[in-house]
This record gives structure tokens, C-alpha cells and sequence, in this order.
């Protein structure tokens, strides 16, 4: 790029003082914009775990005292804890089958010289462009066509949809920068496929599968629109509990579960970075 | 196993998924405006009832470019507030730029439903912003924020916000130093070096930002369902009850078909003019 013309220099329109006033206006409300943006991020999450030690029967701010009811409530609602587990179960098949797919797939991709790589990655990679409501729908009404129902298999089969491209596209990524000569060496000492994967292969692309992994799981665990289309009917998984639980009365139990779900989502984040700052694996996000 | 076969036991299992899972529905959904169901039953009959219906109604349309509106506001206003973020982040060092992206991708790991319940407090006729704006008297009676446009915007561009500012981010740190230091040189002012070497530099990113917001935006569900109220009648909360409640889904078909192509003609057209505003890069 041209930097003259980039720059245009100044024609001498603005005086030195008045320059100064608008860049100092010009800084103040950037910083201004910042703030506001930065805040919005983290004050909802932050209102949520104060409120989650409240008192009352109701959700209303600021709290009026201490106490630890909401979280007695939901311990002892049978119905929360069900929609939980299966939840849980449901992003660990979810994630079990993004990795077994999706590994493979990803170091094909990189290193394979077949035709239609291209068009293939990119098919592969498509979803992540689809809008969930799309997905649940076209799932829902494909499959009952063929005589499925909504189930746990529905449901974890429809979150692998969305959360295959995280972890082919994270592991693509660090597979990118490994070094074939590694592979070669070991494939020339008489490694087999399995053990190149092994023992070259792995050791270099973990960060990339972990981080892949974490997040496939986060937003399985997470997602309401499309499991709104596919989960079961009668056992439903927790976020279809509490968008229900959120729409029809602000249940003062949901701040608890939030903030159980935020502190969790924190630590294992805390816990990834630690492991992966080195590896320069956010930058592949 | 030869290295061909090997690819092909690789890839195979994942086309396969992938095309059975999604791409066939996908292309189902499309044709499936075309025919008759009544209450989830396949009377296998032709009928372009369901598009029919959403092409001849003023209705549609008024839903259709009503959340159009939304999703362009929602994606400048995450833009106002992502792009001084992003720069911010850029300017500074050590610890505070640690915390910047701690709160930028913090909100990625928390549910939508947790964000959106919070706003919910927030903004409620007894929740903290009406409070705060009642005892700095700013404002007499509290703003009605919640089941309103109001609500929705700000929810929405919170929601949407990490999503416009990592991309903004990322073009950022691809500026080379080297173009502000010649600017400054050659006696730009600062807001000159931010207008004219910075944003331009920094189009591509704002392209892919914009046009991810966008997507996500214009077919967001959690937010406007819970934020608006059932009466809030965008497309994505009108798709899900005419699947739901009314049971129509060869309309819903329709409706969430003309969803994907409008989302996809728009982003198409986003890319375009971003290529127009910034003619020196290639790439989108």
C-alpha cells in the first residue's frame, strides 16, 4: 500500500490547537465506547452470581441479604438434576464423536493429496455458517420423515453437526504447522500408522484437539435452539429447563444455576489457558 | 493400506456424517415448502401452499424486513462499541490487555441463557439500571426495557459482541507498526493515523466481523424470545412457533429456508461492498 497516499499529509486546514482538541475528543470517546462495550460484557454474568445469594423468593436488584437457599432449592430439585445429567451426557457423546470423526478427518485434510481437498474442507467446515434454528429444523423434520423421533441420539447426532467444524478447524490448524520430515523419519525407522500417530503425530496436535474439544463441549452443553428441535419431549436438558424456567416466571433458582455454570465454565477455561498459553492455541479460534 | 485408502478411511467418515446429517436435510428443507403435511404427517401431496402463504401476506414481510432492521442495527452497534474495544486492546500492555481479553471471551464460555437471564435483572421496572438511573435522577419513572425493542437491541449486541471484536482484534495486530510511525512522521495527527492508516488497514477484518454478526443476529433465538416476550415477532421466534405451536411445518420449512438465503444473499452483499471500500486486498 502506498503509505503517501495513505497518509495524505496534513494540508495545514487545522490549527496545532484545535488538532489537539479533536484528537483528545476523538481519544476520550473511544475510551468512552470501550467502557461502555467492556462493561456490558461483564456486568450481567456479575449481577447474576450476586443475585444468586439473595434471600427473597424473587428476583429483584440489589439483594437484600445472604443466603445460600437458591442453591438448597436447586440441589433438591429432581428435575434440574436430571436435566443436568443429561445434559452432560449428551456434550461427552457429543464431543467422543467430534474427536473420532473429526481427528482423522483433520490430519487427512493437511497432509492427504487426494482431489476435491479443497471442496471438502470446505463442505466439512460449512455448518459453522448455519444458523442453528436451520440445523434443528432440517434435522427434525428430515429424520421424522424417515421415522425418528426426538431422542438423546437425535439430539447428540444434531449437536455433532455444529461442533465437528470447531474441532476439525482447531486441529487443522496446529496440524498445518507440524513437520512432515518427523513423520517420514518415524514411517523409515518402521513405524506403523498407529504409532506415527502415536508418538509424532499427538504429541503436536493436542493442544489444538483440547482446545477443539472444550469448546465442542461448552457449546453442546450450552445450546438451546437446536436441542429446542430435537432433544427428547419429556426428559429435557438443562438449557430447554431454564429457558422455559426464564420465560414463563423469572424462577429465582436460575441465578443459582447460573452462576454454578458460569464458575464452572471459569475454572475450566482458568485450567486451559494455564495448559495452553504456550501453545499459541487461541490464536487458532 | 496404501496412503489413498488410508485418506479415504480418514475423510470418508466424515463426508458421510456430514452429508447424511445435515446436507441432506438441508436440501429437504428446501423442497419441503413444496409439499403438504398436516400436524407432522407427510400426505406426500404437491403444494406450494407453504410459500404461497409467505410471498402473498404483507405480514412476512413486515416480520422479514423488521428483522432485517434489527440485525443491520445490532451489527452497527456492535461495531461502535467492538472496533474501540479491539483498538483498546491494541494500544495497551501487560496485565490490563490480559484482562480485556478475559472479559472479551468470557462471555463466549457462558451460556446465551445466562447472559440473557442477567439482563433480565438488569434491566427489569425494579432492576439495577432503572435503580441507578432513578437515584442519580437521570430519569423520573423507570424505562420499560424488558418485552420492548430496547431490551432486545441491548441484550442482542452483548450477546453478538465477542464475535465482532476478536476478528477486529486479530486485523489489528496484522498492522504493521512501521505505517503509524511514518504517518506520525510525516505529521499526521493522531485521529488522522486512527482514520486513515488504521481503519482501511483493518477492513478485511471488519468484514468478517460484520458479516458473522450479522448471521448470528438475524437468526438469534434465545435473546428475543426471552427479552421481547412472545408478542416480539422476528423471524427466528416466529419459525419457532409456527413449528411449535401452530404445527405448520411445511410454512416453517419455508419460513426457515427463506431465513437461510436471505441471511446468505445479505452476508454475500456485505462481502461485496467491503471488497468495494478496500480495492488493495484480495482477500475477505
Amino acid at each position: 500500500m502506498d503509505i503517501q497516499a495513505a497518509v495524505a499529509v496534513d494540508d495545514g486546514r487545522l490549527r496545532p490547537a484545535r488538532r489537539k482538541w479533536l484528537d483528545g475528543a476523538g481519544a476520550a470517546l473511544l475510551i468512552a465506547l470501550a467502557g461502555i462495550g467492556l462493561l456490558s460484557l461483564v456486568l450481567p454474568t456479575l449481577i447474576v452470581v450476586i443475585e444468586s445469594f439473595d434471600t427473597r423468593q424473587f428476583i429483584a436488584f440489589p439483594p437484600e441479604g445472604f443466603s445460600l437457599d437458591r442453591y438448597r432449592s436447586v440441589i433438591h430439585s429432581s428435575f434440574l438434576i436430571q436435566a443436568a445429567e443429561l445434559s452432560l451426557v449428551c456434550s461427552i457423546a457429543t464431543v467422543t464423536l467430534d474427536l473420532l470423526l473429526g481427528i482423522p478427518a483433520a490430519i487427512a485434510l493437511v497432509r492427504g493429496t487426494f482431489r476435491g481437498k479443497a471442496a471438502i474442507t470446505a463442505f466439512l467446515l460449512a455448518p459453522i455458517m448455519l444458523p442453528g434454528i436451520v440445523i434443528g429444523i432440517s434435522i427434525l423434520i428430515f429424520y421424522s420423515a424417515l421415522g425418528a423421533t426426538q431422542s438423546l441420539p437425535l439430539m447428540v447426532l444434531s449437536h455433532v453437526v455444529f461442533t465437528l467444524p470447531f474441532v476439525l478447524r482447531l486441529t487443522m490448524a496446529r496440524m498445518e504447522r507440524t513437520n512432515q520430515t518427523l513423520e517420514e523419519a518415524a514411517e523409515n525407522l518402521g513405524a506403523n500408522s498407529w504409532q506415527t500417530f502415536r508418538h509424532i503425530l499427538l504429541p503436536q496436535l493436542w493442544p489444538g484437539i483440547i482446545a477443539g474439544a472444550g469448546f465442542a463441549f461448552l457449546n453442546s452443553f450450552d445450546n438451546l435452539t437446536i436441542s429446542l428441535f430435537t432433544a427428547p419431549v419429556r426428559e429435557r436438558p438443562l438449557p430447554i429447563e431454564l429457558f422455559y424456567m426464564t420465560r414463563f416466571d423469572l424462577d429465582p433458582r436460575v441465578s443459582a444455576i447460573a452462576a454454578i455454570e458460569f464458575v464452572f465454565a471459569f475454572l475450566l477455561v482458568a485450567f486451559a489457558d494455564k495448559k495452553l498459553r504456550s501453545s499459541g492455541v487461541m490464536r487458532d479460534l | 493400506m496404501t496412503p489413498a485408502a488410508r485418506d479415504r478411511w480418514s475423510v470418508g467418515p466424515a463426508v458421510i456424517f456430514t452429508a447424511a446429517m445435515i446436507g441432506l436435510p438441508v436440501i429437504f428443507l428446501f423442497l419441503l415448502g413444496f409439499l403438504k403435511i398436516d400436524r407432522g404427517v407427510f400426505t406426500g401431496k404437491f403444494s406450494p401452499e407453504g410459500y404461497a402463504a409467505i410471498f402473498t401476506d404483507p405480514y412476512y414481510a413486515q416480520v422479514f424486513l423488521r428483522t432485517l432492521a434489527i440485525a443491520l442495527l445490532v451489527t452497527l452497534l456492535c461495531l461502535l462499541l467492538g472496533y474501540p474495544i479491539a483498538f483498546f486492546f491494541y494500544r495497551t500492555q501487560g496485565r490490563l490487555k490480559g484482562a480485556i481479553l478475559l472479559a472479551v471471551m468470557a462471555p463466549l464460555l457462558t451460556s446465551t441463557l445466562v447472559r440473557t437471564f442477567g439482563w433480565m435483572v438488569l434491566l427489569g421496572r425494579d432492576g439495577a439500571v432503572n435503580h441507578a438511573l432513578l437515584a442519580t435522577h437521570i430519569i423520573n419513572s423507570p424505562i420499560e426495557f424488558l418485552f420492548t425493542l430496547k431490551g432486545v437491541l441491548i441484550g442482542m449486541t452483548q450477546v453478538l459482541l465477542p464475535y465482532m471484536v476478536l476478528p477486529l482484534m486479530a486485523a489489528l495486530e496484522t498492522v504493521s507498526p512501521m505505517l503509524e510511525e511514518a504517518a506520525i512522521n510525516l505529521g499526521a495527527s493522531r485521529w488522522q493515523v486512527f482514520w486513515r492508516i488504521l481503519i482501511p488497514q483493518t477492513l478485511p477484518g471488519m468484514a468478517g466481523g460484520v458479516a458473522l454478526v450479522f448471521i448470528l443476529a438475524f437468526s438469534e433465538f434465545p435473546v428475543p424470545s426471552l427479552l421481547g416476550g412472545a408478542t416480539f415477532k422476528i423471524l427466528p421466534v416466529y419459525i419457532y412457533q409456527t413449528m411449535t405451536t401452530l404445527l405448520d411445518w411445511s410454512r416453517g420449512a419455508a419460513l426457515a429456508s427463506i431465513l437461510l438465503l436471505g441471511s446468505g444473499l445479505i452476508v454475500f452483499l456485505i462481502q461485496w461492498i467491503f471488497k468495494r471500500l478496500s480495492p488493495w486486498t484480495t482477500a475477505a
